[in-house]
């Protein structure tokens, strides 16, 4: 049997060899522990965010880490359908603000929301904010990441805010993220929280779910 | 002054600078891309593609309201009508400037790099150019022969279009234009167009040697390039953005990144005079020592993002030439006051011996990047107080 703690040390490390092994065997075993796998895993890229806060990993590293995630997901998926069903998943809106076409930053930070047991809503880049006030009234959703790189996003991310609320959604809470946020830009923008970095993101986006 | 008098005396201050010899005083060339257009109330897209004349109205309202000393470039850089005619390119414009659209560089698989490094022209030649632009693979040899042609007749346009501004903001408003040239550093290349964030990130990991080994061959060849254009040595600078390192772990830059910086400064500034001026994206406090391997006596400046302007200069200080300072963010958000006590540190800390030149600290496109009278004051600060 796969020993999960050193599943957990092995994604946080990045060894990508180790990682791949262990959850084979977790398949060919049958699958039965797919989502204690899949826990572990998660554990893991809390290890990768925190080490990116620390100044230990870089970026690249968690682009590498969030396509880690992606090929453990692949190798379990199958058994982690048959296997826990049912637990429901706080669904969030993440998007680049209009005007604003850089992706990278909102991908990363997709994978490891995801990891962290979110259902993101993936808008894309560019995103009007049309866009977001429509599926969020449609999905119900109370969280929205908003993402940017340029400074110009700070104007696109005070008109999604100023639009979330117009629209009288209850309780939406919004964070904004990227390069040229501060917290004179979540003054600026009326959101509720920022981040530079994914860990935070992860940490704020979790302590609003918990709290509704 | 008269206009060329002017010129002089502005390219001077920026020569001494590069030289190591103390200037006059500090020169002030902040890093204005298209805020310069929306400061004068000019569209971005009108001045990149239809009126050279409005690229030299906004360099006349940023002097007639501010001393600055230079402008890096107009900032018109991407033959936007070139790429649309050979199929789309990565680059889009609007009238808040030119942007790369978001992962639009994945040209090629790790398992080609060895391709790569066989023969770079070959490969761009018959492999990727086809492979990006479909005119370059159905069509007939005659027509894509008609179609470089093409090309180059619009490059050549585009060119001369930003000449005709270039000679008048240097000429009418003695306003030194400072890059020459631009190059990539080859895993630029890889990053930006052929493997993009994802691919990279994983093949860092995964390929490093065969990653390194394309490098290799791909920064010959780009040289080879430059060389082809027989762009001289002159007072100005050969401008390359540099974008990866600092995703990378110090380590892999050690292996990946810096021996392409080194090499680059020993070849161009060293041996063959000219100078370099690196834009260092993002956070560079964790490759500060790593920095130490360059060399002594190359002529170059680096804009930094981001970090520690005091260790910065006790690190760096006598090797290179130290360009930014000013927070962006702070030329938005701040008063006045804060401006001016920023400037005057930025003037304590980095200008002392020279080698320093006044700057923001990120490229500003629009006036979201910081208000006039902010920018304005910071500069007039320097103008003052950046005597030597």
């Amino acid at each position: 049997m796969v020993d999960f703690t050193k599943l957990t040390e092995a994604l946080g490390d990045l060894d990508e060899d180790s990682v791949l092994e262990m959850l084979n065997q977790v398949m060919d075993e049958g699958g039965e522990d797919a989502q204690k796998a899949m826990d572990a895993c998660q554990k893991g890229m809390e290890i990768v965010g925190q080490l990116f806060e620390q100044g230990e990993y870089f970026v690249g590293d968690l682009i590498f880490a969030g396509e880690l995630m992606t090929e453990a997901v692949d190798i379990l998926k199958n058994a982690l359908i048959t296997g826990e069903q049912g637990e429901t998943k706080t669904r969030m809106i993440l998007c680049t603000v209009k005007d604003d076409l850089h992706d990278i930053g909102k991908n990363i930070v997709r994978s490891m929301l995801e990891a962290s047991g979110f259902e993101v809503i993936d808008l894309g880049i560019d995103t009007p904010k049309e866009k977001i006030v429509e599926t969020a009234k449609a999905e119900g959703i109370k969280i929205v990441a908003l993402s940017g790189v340029l400074t110009l996003a700070i104007d696109s991310m005070k008109e999604a805010v100023d639009a979330l609320h117009e629209a009288g959604i209850e309780g939406v809470k919004v964070i904004i993220g990227g390069a040229p946020v501060s917290e004179e830009a979540k003054i600026a923008t009326g959101a509720d929280e920022w981040a530079h970095s994914p860990q935070k993101t992860v940490q704020v986006c979790r302590g609003w779910a918990e709290a509704s | 002054m008269n206009a060329s008098e002017l010129y002089e005396q502005r390219l001077t201050r920026f020569d001494d600078v590069l030289s190591r010899k103390l200037p006059d005083r500090v020169p002030i060339i902040p890093n204005m891309n298209t805020w310069m257009y929306h400061y004068a109330g000019i569209s971005v897209k009108k001045a990149f593609s239809e009126d050279a004349g409005l690229q030299f109205e906004a360099a006349k309202h940023l002097t007639d309201n501010m001393p600055i000393d230079g402008l890096m470039s107009t900032s018109n850089t991407v033959p936007l009508k070139l790429a649309e005619k050979v199929g789309e390119g990565i680059y889009t414009c609007s009238d808040n400037g030119v942007q790369i659209k978001g992962s639009g560089g994945h040209l090629m698989e790790p398992e080609e790099y060895k391709l790569l490094a066989e023969n770079p022209m070959k490969f761009f030649a018959n492999v990727l150019i086809p492979r990006k632009f479909d005119l370059f693979k159905n069509a007939s040899l005659e027509k894509k022969v008609d179609v470089i042609k093409q090309a180059f007749a619009d490059n050549v346009e585009f060119m001369k279009y930003n000449r005709s501004a270039n000679v008048r903001i240097e000429g009418e408003l003695g306003l030194p234009i400072i890059i020459r040239g631009t190059n990539f550093l080859s895993p630029d290349v890889v990053l930006d167009y052929l493997r993009d964030f994802v691919g990279i990130s994983l093949d860092v990991r995964r390929h490093s040697d065969e990653l390194l080994a394309a490098c290799m061959s791909l920064y010959d060849y780009i040289l080879e390039m430059f060389h082809d254009t027989a762009t001289p040595p002159d007072r100005k600078i050969i401008f390359s953005p540099l974008h990866l390192p600092t995703y990378l772990r110090p380590k892999d830059f050690a292996k990946l990144y810096l021996p392409f910086m080194k090499r680059y400064l020993e070849e161009m500034s060293v041996k063959q005079g000219y100078s370099v001026y690196f834009f260092m994206e993002n956070d560079w406090m964790p490759y500060l020592d790593l920095l130490q391997e360059l060399p002594d006596n190359a002529k170059f400046v680096g804009l930094f993002e981001k970090g520690n302007l005091k260790e910065m200069k006790a690190k760096l200080g006598k090797k290179m030439v130290i360009m930014g300072g000013m927070p962006v963010s702070l030329l938005l958000f701040g008063s006045k006051e804060e401006v001016i006590e920023k400037t005057k540190e930025c003037l304590d800390t980095l200008a002392p011996d020279g080698g320093y030149i006044f700057s923001t600290d990120k490229t500003m496109m629009t006036l979201n990047d910081g208000k006039p009278e902010n920018m304005i004051a910071a500069c007039e600060y320097v103008e003052v107080h950046g005597k030597y």
